[in-house]
């Protein structure tokens, strides 16, 4: 097997011009890689080891190849040298690796190890570079196994390289015609063998770029792409919201153990109103996200998924109703002077009566938008769609009348109370929303129990659960 | 006389121009009478569109406060579209801002003013003192 695939190889040794190639690297390390796919099976460690040994004396011989690069990637390249004539073909045409020999054949190790991508292209003629891509297959998987052989054949491949190096000098003298078409030919090679190693570098280039780029892309996609996995056809508006909200949530809880640590400790009312001006700011950029949020995605702000699953049975377009957290603030914040407690109720019943007025516009803007939607006797599509799109920006109208609302109440809020007592409302607020979280979250990950038991006396509380007894019940009948 | 003929037909593509400003600002000017006219004419002016959903709040709004409103349906106007330009220059805002309201002839805003000087408790004020709510 193996002396047939060398005598393959010398056979189209015998014709080097015409066959240029047939593993040439830039039509694929596939082409190579299918034909070693058909001899790779039968590879043979012990041709291997010939080869390198060959390697070295060849090093020795072909330094005179017209290579622009070190001799690094030529060295790899004389892995098959197959024929004796072959050592004697080529002079010594550059001083260029006479004295280096300790370093070549030190370099030969090194070679299997690290250079085999590049240093494809390499002076030599056609059965070289497909030995060589043989060998760069082969490589990847058998490195550890070339080491150890390398190293072993270095010595012997000295020895070699000191014999054969006497023998070639002489003859090539004598050869001059044939050896000037050989040294012709090489040369041809050699540029060709350039130009393919250009080329192959420039794609590793562009190749490395475009990775660079992509993974630009997937590191900015998956960072948004978090929150858009479970939601499905999540808009990137939508998306940088619910990333901005994390952020305020984070940030509100940091918050909220200052208010609590405030009042706590033996803050002066100045430090106090310093801190609760801290949180009604933190409170305005919620307002702000959200109003760039709506115009980007007014439905996201709507169905409320941007919430924990808790908040969303209360959500009034699109956030908390003003009148519900006072009503909250007040069970809470009792006792209240007289003053406070007018001023209190007159901006719960006024609150209440904005959101009334909003409720009503808003279910009327839903009531069109059905009529809108499901279209009178003759549907004219487009006429359809647009008159739905500049409801749609009607609905943006409310959410941010409901916003204005929210955001006014919380102003008055600390208007009309004390420092200590507004304080005190950020502090109830905040744990409100963090029990609702919990909430979520303790509901979100309860144990589900989905099992078909025959067992009615299971004790599970799910839906599910409850049904299995009555579908046992009638698949009797 | 050529000389006559040259300077007047240098001189008039201006005239035109001006002659055009002019027009526009009479017609301005008495968009806005026409406006002050309507707002001095009732305690609470609503200048809506019918089928604008914004403006159906705010009425609710004033009616569930048992304020009378004089509303004026601008779609419905000959000169609707004129005097919601004059509105928004009033507002000084490059959107349609509908509804707008006016209290005691003055110009309040639209619907987040609205919103902020009732939370605030300065719209029942203000309505008092148009004589738009008692007690």
């Amino acid at each position: 097997m193996a002396s047939q695939r060398i005598g393959e190889i010398g056979s189209s040794e015998s014709e080097p011009s015409s066959q240029h190639v047939p593993y040439g690297v830039l039509h694929g390390i596939t082409t190579s890689t299918s034909s070693l796919m058909n001899q790779g099976s039968s590879f043979d460690f012990g041709e291997l080891e010939e080869a390198i040994v060959l390697q070295g004396i060849k090093i020795r011989n072909d330094e005179g190849k017209a290579s622009l690069f070190t001799s690094k990637p030529a060295a790899t390249l004389e892995m098959f040298p197959s024929w004796p004539i072959r050592f004697q073909q080529t002079p010594r045409l550059g001083g260029s690796k006479s004295g280096g020999e300790s370093t070549d054949s030190g370099s030969t190790e090194l070679q299997f190890d690290t250079d085999s991508p590049i240093s494809v292209k390499a002076s030599s003629s056609d059965h070289q570079n497909r030995a060589f891509d043989q060998i760069q297959q082969q490589e990847t998987a058998t490195n550890d196994v070339l080491r150890t052989e390398t190293s072993q054949n270095q010595s012997t491949a000295k020895s070699y390289q000191e014999k054969k190096k006497g023998a070639s000098s002489t003859s090539e003298k004598t050869l001059d015609p044939k050896t000037l078409r050989r040294l012709a030919q090489n040369r041809e090679a050699a540029k060709k063998s350039r130009l393919r190693k250009k080329a192959y570098v420039q794609q590793l280039e562009t190749s490395r770029l475009r990775l660079a780029n992509l993974e630009q892309d997937l590191q900015r996609a998956r960072s948004q792409g978090l929150f858009m996995g479970c939601g499905g056809n999540t808009s990137p508006g939508a998306a940088i919201f619910d990333m901005e909200y994390a952020r305020w949530v984070e940030e509100d809880e940091r918050q909220l153990v200052e208010v609590r640590n405030g009042l706590q400790g033996a803050l002066t009312d100045n430090e106090l109103r310093v801190i609760v001006e801290g949180y009604l700011c933190h409170y305005d950029e919620l307002f702000q996200l959200k109003g760039v949020a709506v115009h980007s995605d007014v439905f996201h702000l709507i169905n409320g998924i941007w919430t924990s699953p808790a908040e969303r049975p209360f959500l009034w377009i699109g956030g908390f109703r003003p009148s519900d957290l006072i009503t909250m603030l007040m069970q809470q914040l009792e006792p209240l002077a007289e003053q406070q407690m007018v001023g209190i109720c007159e901006l719960r019943h006024s609150s209440h009566q904005a959101e009334d007025a909003l409720t009503q516009g808003h279910e009327q803007l839903q009531h069109s938008i059905v009529h809108t939607i499901a279209g009178g006797p003759v549907v004219d599509g487009v006429q359809q769609m647009v008159a739905a799109m500049a409801k749609i920006s009607s609905l943006e109208g409310f959410v941010r009348q409901g916003d204005n609302l929210r955001q006014q109440s919380l102003h008055q809020l600390c208007r009309i109370l004390t420092v200590r007592q507004a304080a005190r409302c950020f502090l109830i607020i905040g744990e409100y929303y963090g029990r609702l979280r919990a909430l979520s979250s303790l509901w979100t990950s309860r144990p589900r129990e989905t099992l078909i038991t025959d067992d009615n006396s299971c004790q599970a509380t799910t839906e599910l659960q409850m049904l299995q007894p009555s579908h046992s019940h009638f698949s009797s009948f | 006389m050529s000389q006559e003929k040259l300077m007047h037909y240098q001189v008039d593509p201006w005239n035109c121009y001006m002659m055009r400003v002019r027009r526009r600002r009479m017609e301005e000017e008495d968009e806005m009478e026409r406006v002050m006219r309507i707002v001095s004419e009732s305690a609470v002016v609503i200048f809506s569109s019918s089928s604008c959903c914004m403006c159906h709040a705010m009425k609710s709004l004033f009616c569930g406060m048992g304020v009378n409103t004089m509303v004026h349906e601008l779609d419905q106007d000959s000169k609707g579209k004129q005097m919601e330009k004059t509105l928004m220059r009033l507002l000084a805002t490059n959107s349609t801002t509908l509804p707008v309201v006016f209290i005691g002839g003055k110009l309040v805003g639209s619907m987040d003013t609205l919103l902020a000087f009732h939370v605030n408790g300065s719209l029942v004020q203000l309505l008092k003192q148009a004589g738009a709510l008692w007690l």
